[in-house]
């Protein structure tokens, strides 16, 4: 068995295991978590939510138009997470939209009578370079009360 | 240092730390991820029949794609979402695995769009199965109020 210090791979295929004792890092992984804030109470402007705290972000997906925008650097299959809460003061039910390139895919609602109802969408998709993904607020309004109330997450599962 | 270029190795074993800078791509990945869509007043009980799916890898997909079979020992995240509908019984749904109940979400019988969400990991081995099963209640089952996702993370 060879062993090898510090060693730089390209193009090479590993056709069984692959065991690492300890550290493992990606640093260029495609993720990014983010988070609205409005300050307290409800948030209910319709479209792309503008996402203003960052919990995550390692700089690999590009963030635009007012951090509404999230597109991706390379072709794969990436795991996409959306979760806020509702709440009954915001009026009617709310719905927070995953959008591809602008098209619907999954929803996340919040039932207008419930004080602190949960809503979350979770999707995996097959996405290209230069895709793009946001959390549309398609109607009523959302409870990004404080940073703690939501969160969009985005990272490349392969 | 040396360097590998176009190689084929058979095991790799690393003793101390490795970063990755490029991309790391995986012959036979496990990722599923798959919705139900056209019933809105869903209360058929037994395992969820997937009819949407938008990622499918590494798994034998069974039973009208309401059975997804392990290929690979490993750690397997599952997660499912769901809304249920007003009605006279609170839903759950319960993720299963190898025909045992794992973790279950349970929607208020009350409300007209109670999400529920239900969350799971666990080591499986080569032939363990993994299903989406309805016990009780109304779902409000639209594609875009559920989705139901595995990824072997490790």
């Amino acid at each position: 068995m060879a062993d090898l210090q510090t060693t730089t791979i390209e193009n090479t295929d590993i056709l069984n295991d692959f065991e690492i004792s300890d550290n493992f890092s990606r640093p260029n992984l495609p993720l990014i978590c983010v988070s609205k804030d409005n300050g307290g109470g409800c948030f209910s402007s319709t479209g792309p939510v503008p996402f203003n705290k960052v919990i995550v972000d390692n700089g690999t997906i590009a963030r635009s138009n007012n951090n509404s925008r999230f597109t991706v650097p390379e072709d794969g299959v990436y795991f996409v997470h959306f979760w806020t809460i509702g709440h009954n003061n915001c009026g009617s039910t709310g719905r927070i939209y995953l959008r591809v390139n602008g098209s619907r895919t999954s929803q996340a609602r919040s039932d207008s009578s419930i004080r602190y109802g949960n809503a979350f969408a979770y999707r995996m998709f097959n996405l290209s370079a230069g895709d793009y993904l946001d959390a549309q607020l398609g109607a009523g309004a959302m409870y990004f009360n404080f940073v703690g109330y939501n969160r969009f997450t985005i990272y490349k599962a392969l | 240092m040396a360097n590998l270029k176009n190689s084929t190795i058979e095991s790799v074993n690393i003793s101390g730390n490795l970063e990755v800078l490029g991309t790391i791509s995986q012959s036979s990945p496990s990722l599923i991820s798959a919705d139900y869509s056209s019933n809105t007043s869903y209360t058929a009980t037994g395992p969820i029949s997937h009819n949407n799916s938008y990622v499918e890898s590494g798994f034998n997909v069974e039973n009208s794609r309401s059975r997804f079979t392990v290929l690979e020992e490993g750690l397997y995240y599952i997660c499912w979402h769901n809304i249920s509908n007003s009605g006279a019984n609170t839903t759950r749904t319960r993720i299963y695995v190898n025909g045992s109940n794992r973790s279950q979400a349970r929607g208020d019988a009350s409300g007209t769009y109670s999400m529920v969400t239900a969350i799971h990991l666990e080591y499986l081995q080569p032939g363990d199965y993994i299903e989406m099963v309805h016990t009780n209640g109304t779902i409000y089952m639209t594609s875009q109020y559920n989705d139901f996702s595995i990824q072997r993370i490790l």
